[in-house]
């Protein structure tokens, strides 16, 4: 049923990876993509799996999870792996047909742009898997926060992605239950054509807005009522705290990002 | 028959274990159990919402499951009401709400149009209300409605997921009023999941008690309120009434039977006063 796609992908777990704290994790991801990007040899892209692969170890997190992360962007991959291939001429020919015309550079190219996309997705993943996305809004909200000097709305941002995530289980399982009302009226919304299965929505469109607007309002209500009044002068119950395994971490991220720079300089294949 | 939430997964709940039930042709039978005891899981395998993981379900002796493509036929004799039934309106007006699932059925104009003008009748909706849109309606009204468009399929077997809930006391005495009339119009099967005693005891036949995904008793409601003691166990309640004839056989005042409705209480005590007297 409907209930079982799963959304988001918090994987929950005490590894040294989850406690970190969510703005360091963040600053972190994005030191990885950055270092992806820099290195311009295999072995600079190299350091930088290592140092993935190393933080997948640490997190506890199945090695097979990175590949379920990968899967959806096979085709990009691959798209991309064929653009390279054809497009990059330099370089020794290997294979010739008409206009056709595959080089080492090309090849080259292909691998080393699928290994990047590659990894890019499984370090971002990691982030995903390790940190609910109620931490990430909340880490999220309090990097942007100097931005309210422009009268940036940072917190009401962060305020909706975390009602939104919310409210996203509550959504489906409103969804699966005015499906199956409308299947016990005779609904059928598996066969026929495009036009009619359209149709076949409506049913279940309807009842579903309106309870999503019913639920809205209740929900600002009762926020109301609890004497919400925005983010102003708000504490807060969980305080994000960077702790010495924060500095350890940026640290040692840190070394393994002068390692691809130093590589780059030094050995760049 | 037994069903399991999230096979595979860490998940894993068992909602129903091995229930084995047979129900008459004809009867009233309410459904009580405290909250997730299997109930609503129960009756979505009536008419084939939810698949049994292991075992059968048969209506009118044909099983569910054996062949898909009858699924739906199955759906409008097995009509099922879920909780708060008003949030699946969608129509414009409250007659085409109403005629959605005759039309499903692929029935004739005339034919919906008689359906619908009954069904409204039974559900005590007034003529002038067809053409409102179903949004602008009472609570109250809004359940009727949607009670309606499941009894306008005119189904064999008629099931409701706590019709009363959310309802006032005299919304709730009609809808329970409403839901006898039916069963006794049409002679169709009714089934009734309910937490109120009170309601179950003075409408049904018979009752069917669901304890920890299984069944624990489906019997009449004198048998089962006499074990009042075990319903207590269950976190159940018997009604009020049967618990102030309990606490009188107790203290030394003898009835003859159960007690489980105030009127039949009204009779024994008059009776015992009677008697008294004399």
């Amino acid at each position: 049923m409907i209930k079982d796609i799963t959304l988001g992908q918090y994987f929950p777990g005490k590894s040294v990876i989850h406690r970190l704290d969510p703005r360091i994790k963040l600053l972190l991801t994005l030191i990885y993509i950055v270092m992806l990007f820099a290195a311009s040899g295999f072995l600079g892209l190299g350091v930088g799996i290592v140092f993935l692969v190393l933080s997948f170890l640490l997190s506890g997190i199945p090695i097979k999870m990175m590949a379920k992360s990968v899967k959806p962007i096979i085709p990009i991959i691959i798209f991309t792996g064929i653009l390279n291939l054809l497009f990059v001429s330099s370089g020794d020919v290997l294979f010739s047909y008409g206009f056709i015309k595959i080089t080492y550079d090309g090849l080259r190219t292909m691998i080393f742009m699928a290994v990047r996309i590659v990894f890019l997705i499984c370090g971002t993943s990691l982030l995903t898997y390790t940190t609910s996305p109620i931490a990430l809004t909340d880490a999220i909200e309090r990097i942007l926060s100097p931005l309210r000097a422009i009268k940036f709305p940072s917190h009401e941002i962060a305020m909706m992605m975390t009602i939104a995530l919310r409210f996203i289980p509550t959504l489906i399982e409103e969804t699966d239950k005015i499906m199956s009302a409308q299947k016990a009226r005779g609904a059928d919304l598996e066969s026929g054509t495009l036009v009619r299965r359209a149709k076949a929505l409506v049913p279940i469109l309807i009842p579903l807005f309106i309870s999503a607007f019913r639920r809205a309002e209740e929900l600002a209500l009762a926020m109301e009522c609890r004497c919400y009044r925005g983010g102003e002068g708000r504490t807060r119950m969980k305080q994000l705290k960077t702790t010495w395994r924060d500095y350890v971490a940026v640290i040692i991220s840190l070394i393994f990002f002068a390692g691809v720079i130093l590589l780059n300089i030094f050995l760049p294949i | 028959m037994t069903y399991i939430y999230g096979e595979g997964t860490p998940f894993r709940k068992v909602a129903l274990d091995n229930v084995n039930i047979d129900i008459e042709e004809g009867e009233l039978v309410g459904i009580i159990g405290h909250t997730g005891s299997g109930k609503s899981t129960l009756i979505q395998h009536f008419n084939g919402l939810l698949k049994p993981t292991s075992g059968k379900v048969f209506v009118d002796g044909e099983e569910l499951f054996a062949d898909k493509s009858r699924l739906r036929d199955i759906r409008f004799k097995v009509g099922l009401v879920f909780q708060y039934p008003e949030y699946q309106l969608f129509e414009e007006t409250v007659y085409r709400d109403i005629a959605f699932g005759p039309k499903n059925m692929g029935l004739s104009d005339d034919e919906i149009d008689r359906r619908v003008k009954e069904t409204m009748r039974l559900v005590e909706l007034k003529p002038e209300l067809a053409d409102k849109s179903p949004f602008e309606l009472s609570g109250g009204q809004k359940r009727r409605v949607a009670i309606a468009g499941v009894m306008a399929m005119e189904p064999k077997v008629l099931i409701l997921d706590e019709p009363t809930a959310g309802l006032d006391p005299r919304g709730r005495d009609r809808i329970l009023r409403l839901i006898k009339d039916y069963h006794e119009e049409k002679g169709s099967t009714v089934m009734l999941v309910s937490h109120s005693m009170e309601d179950i005891a003075k409408t049904v036949s018979k009752i069917l008690v669901m304890d920890d995904s299984n069944v624990y008793m489906y019997d009449t409601p004198e048998k089962v309120f006499a074990k009042a003691r075990e319903l207590d166990k269950m976190g159940l309640t018997v009604p009020q009434i049967t618990r102030v004839f309990d606490r009188l056989k107790q203290s030394g005042i003898e009835f003859s039977d159960e007690v489980y409705s105030v009127e039949y209480a009204k009779k024994l005590v008059l009776r015992l006063l009677e008697d008294r007297r004399v």
